[in-house]
């Protein structure tokens, strides 16, 4: 009996151990950010997702949207990932071009040039397309944005997010500072919308970009094929990082339904008989 | 690097009552002229280029042209090529201006990062 006591006594005081040990570490990194960015990816979202979703020491809390309550368990807004999914951006030089970009607004062209996988969580395209700005910093770069407006977009900005809806055209985009203006290495433009439509549904899309820097990894995803699940009517799921593009405002309502984007695109599938099929693995 | 950018080139009319017949004038030379200049290509960087879009537009001050050109040319990647593509076209137009064929003045000269779109979603350009 006595013996059996200890045993249990010692089985108590090792997981005791193991829980303040593996809380320890968790709490050491999530209060150091320079510590955070060195793991792998998974492992950060696997630490951020530890003991609530906080978001972690160094990174913008996100802020509740007026009229907005939040659902608990971390959950920013109602239908988006909480901020604790933020991560550090992963950035390479991509032939000769920094992330930066060759001018124009670096913050922005950093954003798009990232290349970091992250753990996608469901949103509506509705949600999406819900999502709000402050019109002041329309056109703007983001070192003219006030604390108060660059707050309103980081609580939004850079959640690793999947959406599901319907392609309905592809195009190259013409060169810009992201790329270095870069002739032949540009993003692709892609409309999407929530049901299958044509290019002149545009006005009510959400705009999602692919990069180079991702589609090297991709040969896949070359316009033809984004085309042809456009044309199919085929059904798609797209993952990637929520973005905010201050400068085509005037387009709302002709070709877009918003300036927010998904971009970088990190991840394509479409349906194939109630299967989500990952378009790096179409057959030829 | 080959690079290339879409610029908007905004001209004022020196004159803001200009007759829709002298409209269409002056339209047609600056794009047979200036179109010429830009496939012999800029003065200092020798980019090339060609006008991809015209259209007149008013304010409230007067009668402007709006011009999307698209230029392209060398240049090692990390150095902005919106810089030079800027004070390379400026130069040239600059350049056209002071022959004085046309009655306008250049009010802007700016990287268009919207180009295709504005091309695409706008009956009014018309390159013949």
């Amino acid at each position: 009996m006595t013996k059996r006591r200890s045993t249990r006594s010692t089985g108590g005081i090792a997981g005791l151990l193991i829980v303040i040990v593996v809380g320890g570490a968790v709490y050491l990194l999530r209060s150091n950010p320079t510590m955070l960015q060195n793991l792998p990816p998974e492992l950060q979202t696997a630490v951020l997702g530890i003991g609530g979703t906080s978001a972690p020491a160094g990174q913008p809390a996100a802020t509740q949207a007026a009229g907005q309550s939040s659902t608990g368990g971390g959950q920013t807004l109602p239908g988006l990932p909480a901020a604790s999914f933020k991560q550090p951006f992963g950035e390479i030089t991509f032939k000769g071009c920094p992330p930066e970009g060759d001018g124009g607004d670096p913050d922005l062209n950093m954003r798009k040039n990232r290349v970091d996988d992250g753990s996608y969580q469901p949103v509506t395209f509705q949600t999406m397309m819900s999502l709000t700005w402050p019109k002041e910093i329309e056109r703007k770069d983001h070192k003219n944005w006030s604390a108060a407006d660059s707050a309103a977009i980081d609580q939004y900005e850079e959640l690793p997010v999947v959406v599901e809806g319907y392609l309905l055209d592809a195009v190259q985009s013409g060169e810009e500072s992201t790329n270095c203006h870069s002739t032949e290495d540009n993003d692709f433009h892609i409309w999407m919308l929530d049901h299958a439509g044509s290019k002149d549904d545009r006005a009510g899309s959400l705009v999602i970009e692919t990069t180079p820097r991702v589609r090297q990894n991709h040969p896949k995803w070359t316009v033809g094929n984004l085309n042809d699940l456009a044309r199919n009517g085929t059904k798609v799921r797209i993952s990637g990082w929520t973005f905010f593009d201050p400068e085509h405002p005037d387009q709302i309502g002709k070709t877009r339904g918003t300036i927010w984007e998904i971009h970088p695109v990190m991840k394509i599938e479409f349906d194939q008989n109630g299967t989500w099929v990952n378009l790096d693995d179409l057959s030829n | 690097m080959l690079k290339g950018i879409y610029l908007t080139v905004l001209l004022r009319l020196n004159s803001p009552d200009l007759s829709s017949a002298n409209q269409a004038k002056l339209a047609s030379g600056l794009k047979t002229m200036l179109g010429s200049r830009l496939r012999e290509g800029t003065p200092g960087a020798a980019l090339t280029g060609e006008i991809k879009g015209m259209k007149f537009q008013s304010d409230s001050v007067g009668l402007l042209i709006r011009l999307i050109i698209r230029l392209t040319g060398e240049q090692e990647p990390a150095q902005s090529f919106a810089s030079l593509a800027t004070l390379e076209l400026r130069s040239l137009v600059d350049n056209l201006l002071q022959t004085g064929a046309f009655p306008v003045h250049i009010e802007l000269i700016e990287e268009n990062t919207n180009a295709l779109e504005e091309l695409d979603s706008d009956e009014a350009y018309h390159i013949d």
